[in-house]
């Protein structure tokens, strides 16, 4: 039975520490509908983001809520709800996927033999080859199409686009959009592979160091910052409270700003050139630092 | 397919080979022994047990060496058949992730248990008929009366030892999330193992009130008042010192060894669906 919610997955001043490392006070939202990218270096905490959501660790603060309900006291129910796709295939090389269709079949009430059929048929996967035989990419079509037969509400991706080549990457990332084509369907994406999130997000949360630094609509990211190119002399007239960290180099700097209508009023008579997620992502790691090479 | 039907239909698949190995190496090692046996009873190897001027004396030795022969290789048997497991999808899982995964399934810690359980009550029952089917056999080639008590507590007190094993070394393994970890389980299985061995030696080695040596002493017999003649049939009841000590374990732990296997295996269940609902951190 659904329940009615807005937000698919809500976070509230999730906190979770191990030594050496503190998730801390993260809080952001996915809406219904929407596919987010979650995005950060490696040791970012994407992953220990991603577990603390599945209840795959216990967190030590905050609150998290999936399909409008608690994440353990309800944790039965959004598990009927929800698949998941890791980056590594968690099946044993034995199986083949008729396997799969029967394993899943029996674990999940929803499961839909024809249609993991069709995605077997559409992604070309073998019935009976066994999974220790597939390739990576065959790997993780498998498991996407285990995750889709369901009618899974919430999908919920760990750096699964992670060592694919461009093709299959292409591939799975049409049948999300397919996927999302349905308004019930939601997807939280996490890579660092940012240029699939900017084909396909809707929205973008950026971690570092277990701390969200941004997290908002992807256009609305995307039109707010962009680099200003310009000369030593140039770069000592930009105020260094605008400034979100710059990269010096022999010939002059490229300056990370944000909020850019105003900063194209301030500093008129600089070049500004739209920016990547990538580049938002590198320059804003590099904040604390403010100029670096 | 229901879930139940569904986790078992999984570790079907994965321990199918292992298992049939198993099996079939549990059987050809019983097939083995019953050649040899045939051989040394009817065959090129035919021995004469019990001589060729059969005394009392001598038939009494003869019905000893036939019957540590039955015992030894139904024990033997009894034993391999109690191993054949499930640890194989424990450590399956741990090499693909699967029980991280598994956390994102709409499946209990019970359910997984309980899949777990009835495998393991199948094996038991499994052992039971091989090593019923084998003394059956062996009984009825070597001519020896079938103690079926005996045996059946023989069998108990050797799956006992394995359901000991089990009781300690799953949870590790279930415990284990990493390769090294789980050979950790493996390894601690083993050491249980020659643990118990050991201390049964051991155990069956102390001198009883009756002797001190351990050794075949027919002049304990009192063959007279004991030798029964019916239908042509000898029956002598042979004693000795080196069963006395087995003989009077067996009594104990034959008793308690069933009620003990239970609560070990219903206690191993909560044991296994505990650490399976355990979460990383």
């Amino acid at each position: 039975m659904s329940n009615t919610y807005e937000n698919v997955i809500e976070l509230k001043n999730v906190t979770k520490k191990y030594d050496g490392f503190t998730l801390d006070n993260v809080s952001f939202n996915v809406p219904k509908g929407s596919i987010m990218g979650f995005i950060g270096q490696n040791g970012a905490g994407k992953t220990t983001t991603i577990r603390s959501i599945l209840n795959l660790v216990p967190i030590n603060d905050g609150e998290i809520k999936l399909l409008g309900l608690d994440h353990k006291k309800d944790e039965r129910e959004i598990k009927e709800r929800i698949a998941v796709v890791f980056d590594e295939l968690p099946f044993h090389d034995i199986f083949n996927a008729n396997h799969m269709g029967k394993i899943f079949g029996g674990i999940y009430k929803n499961w839909d033999n024809e249609k993991y059929s069709e995605y077997l048929d559409r992604l070309q996967l073998p019935r009976k080859k066994k999974i220790g035989k597939f390739s990576k990419g065959m790997k993780m079509k498998l498991q996407i199409a285990c995750a889709l037969s369901h009618n899974a509400e919430l999908l919920v991706m760990d750096e699964a686009t992670t060592g694919l080549d461009p093709v299959v990457r292409n591939e799975i990332l049409d049948i999300f959009l397919e996927y999302l084509q349905n308004e019930e369907h939601s997807i939280l994406m996490s890579s660092h592979i940012t240029s699939d999130l900017e084909k396909i997000a809707d929205s973008v949360t950026f971690i570092d160091k277990g701390k969200i630094l941004i997290s908002g609509y992807k256009d609305d990211i995307l039109n707010n910052h962009c680099v200003i190119k310009c000369t030593k002399n140039d770069y000592k007239e930009i105020n260094p409270e605008d400034i979100i960290s710059a990269r010096l180099n022999d010939f002059g700097a490229e300056v990370m700003v944000n909020n850019s209508d105003e900063m194209k009023r301030k500093y008129s008579g600089l070049v500004f050139d739209r920016t990547t997620l990538e580049e938002i992502m590198v320059y804003y790691v590099n904040k604390s630092k403010k100029e670096w090479r | 397919m229901s879930k139940f039907k569904a986790l078992l239909y999984r570790e079907f698949i994965i321990s199918r080979k292992t298992f049939f190995l198993q099996l079939i190496s549990t059987l050809a090692t019983m097939f083995f022994f019953w050649i040899m046996v045939m051989s040394m009873k009817f065959g090129n190897l035919k021995f004469d047990f019990f001589g060729s001027n059969p005394t009392v004396e001598n038939i009494s030795s003869g019905c000893m060496m036939l019957m540590i022969m039955m015992y030894s290789i139904g024990f033997i048997i009894a034993f391999i058949s109690t191993r054949i497991n499930i640890t194989n999808t424990v450590t399956a899982d741990i090499d693909t992730n699967w029980r991280a995964f598994a956390f994102t399934l709409p499946v209990s810690g019970t359910e997984k248990a309980l899949v777990e359980l009835l495998v393991k009550v199948l094996n038991i029952i499994l052992s039971l008929i091989i090593t019923f089917v084998n003394f059956i056999f062996l009984s009825s080639v070597l001519e020896i009366g079938l103690d079926v008590g005996f045996v059946f507590k023989v069998w108990s007190v050797i799956l006992l030892i394995s359901t000991i094993m089990d009781f300690f070394t799953l949870p590790v393994l279930h415990a284990a999330r990493t390769k090294s970890e789980s050979k950790f389980g493996t390894f601690l299985s083993t050491f249980i193992l020659i643990l118990m061995a050991v201390i049964l030696i051991f155990i069956v080695r102390l001198p009883n009130d009756e002797t001190k040596i351990i050794k075949l002493d027919t002049d304990k017999l009192n063959l007279a008042e004991n030798i029964n003649i019916q239908s042509g049939v000898i029956t002598i009841p042979v004693e000795s010192s080196v069963f006395a000590n087995m003989a009077d374990i067996l009594d104990v732990l034959g008793v308690v060894a069933i009620p003990i296997i239970i609560t070990l295996l219903i206690g191993g269940f909560f044991f296994s669906k505990r650490t399976m609902e355990r979460r990383y951190d």
